[in-house]
């Protein structure tokens, strides 16, 4: 009873909020043939409801027309980052091109310092000594690596384990200590103790050339 | 409670999803295409800092409208100014438009939506244009629902009527 109080109404109790859930399609269908059958008596009402419909059309298109393009392009990427970080951006990327550089830098620097101090211990050094051996051709670190081994302790020393020991103490082997280790190279040499292979490369260059 | 990462990260992508959506409702509050991006992007910010209040009760479209609505209003609303759509829709897109007078028509329309009060345009274009519910737009306006079809009858009523001045003035000058 109730229900039917509330859907069944006089055709004077239709109100322009109901025209306008007509139009928009909010009506149930038992109210929706009321507004019809309500309409067929009032062709003003009809009128009205068409030019709603009208309008409803219209700004679609016009809002479809004008929406279209901000689909299509310029869309945000995501995730996004923060008006506060979009409007700092310009000093964030100065601050990265800033530490890009430095690290060029550096990195440039250290590469230039490792090379210009071998170049160094190169001309320092006395000739004759280590340094000099140490030139940049295979088996010469190999040898000081072998004459430092040997003059500590007077045994044979696997290659690679050599090359480990020479790789730590590299950098703070002085000139008049290669002159000593020098001698005694020779001198284990002179002895008849053969102690690797790249021994006997510096000792005939000619296998040195060869084995390139 | 907090959402696990796999939930958060399909909440995340249904937000992505609605970016479009979000524009072209940013463009029916502001009327003009200057501030769509930011509108767009303090809501997208609202949202994902919401993502774990979401329940996923409802369209997640009437949630991020319902997030754009409040900001708009909060900090955008001072920058609508009434009836500056004219302009921006008197532009090469409406020159495309196939015949004459259906140009002329959306002029007048856009005339006269952008001399309407905000709060009657705003219920009118969310449901012509977005095809919302009116609880829809109850929700996303935060007003009643009888405030919505009270609002949504005014605004058409005053859409007629200022749309059959112009129309007169426009068979006036035809006939002159």
């Amino acid at each position: 009873m109730n229900k039917k109080e509330n859907n069944i109404r006089p055709f004077a109790s239709i109100t322009e909020e109901d025209l306008n859930a007509y139009v928009d399609d909010q009506l149930d269908s038992w109210n929706r043939q009321k507004v019809e059958a309500y309409l067929k008596r009032h062709p003003e009402q009809q009128e009205k409801v068409n030019d709603y419909r009208r309008y409803n059309h219209l700004l679609r298109s016009v809002y479809a027309n004008k929406t279209s393009s901000l689909y299509d392009k310029d869309i945000v990427p995501y995730p996004v980052p923060s008006r506060k970080a979009r409007n700092d951006n310009f000093r964030t990327m100065a601050k990265v091109a800033a530490v890009m550089v430095l690290c060029g830098a550096s990195a440039f620097g250290g590469w230039l310092s490792a090379h210009s101090g071998q170049e160094v211990t190169s001309i320092s050094a006395p000739k004759g000594s280590i340094a000099h051996v140490a030139e940049p051709r295979p088996g010469a670190i190999l040898v000081s690596t072998e004459e430092r081994t040997a003059s500590a302790s007077a045994d044979m020393v696997p290659l690679a384990e050599s090359v480990q020991i020479e790789e730590a103490k590299n950098d703070v082997v002085e000139p008049h200590v290669l002159e000593l280790k020098t001698e005694t190279r020779e001198n284990k040499i002179t002895d008849g103790v053969i102690l690797d292979e790249a021994m006997l490369h510096e000792k005939n260059p000619e296998n040195e050339v060869s084995s390139h | 409670m907090a959402l696990n990462t796999k939930k958060r990260s399909e909440v995340h992508t249904m937000i992505a999803n609605e970016i479009p959506a979000l524009r072209r409702y940013a463009y029916l509050l502001l009327h003009n295409k200057d501030g769509i991006d930011d509108l767009v992007q303090d809501t997208l910010e609202r949202a994902l800092m919401k993502s774990d209040a979401w329940r996923a009760e409802g369209k997640v479209r009437s949630w991020l409208y319902r997030i754009q609505y409040s900001i708009f209003v909060n900090q955008y609303r001072k920058r609508v100014k009434q009836g500056n759509m004219l302009a921006d829709i008197e532009g090469a897109e409406v020159s495309v438009l196939p015949k004459q007078d259906i140009e002329l028509e959306y002029k007048h329309v856009a005339q006269v939506i952008g001399r309407l009060s905000e709060k009657y345009r705003n219920v009118l274009l969310l449901v012509a244009v977005e095809g919302a519910s009116y609880e829809e737009v109850s929700e996303i306006m935060g007003i009643p629902l009888g405030t919505v079809k009270s609002r949504l009858a005014r605004a058409r009523d005053e859409l007629r009527v200022e749309m059959s001045k112009d129309e007169t003035a426009f068979k006036n000058d035809k006939a002159l």
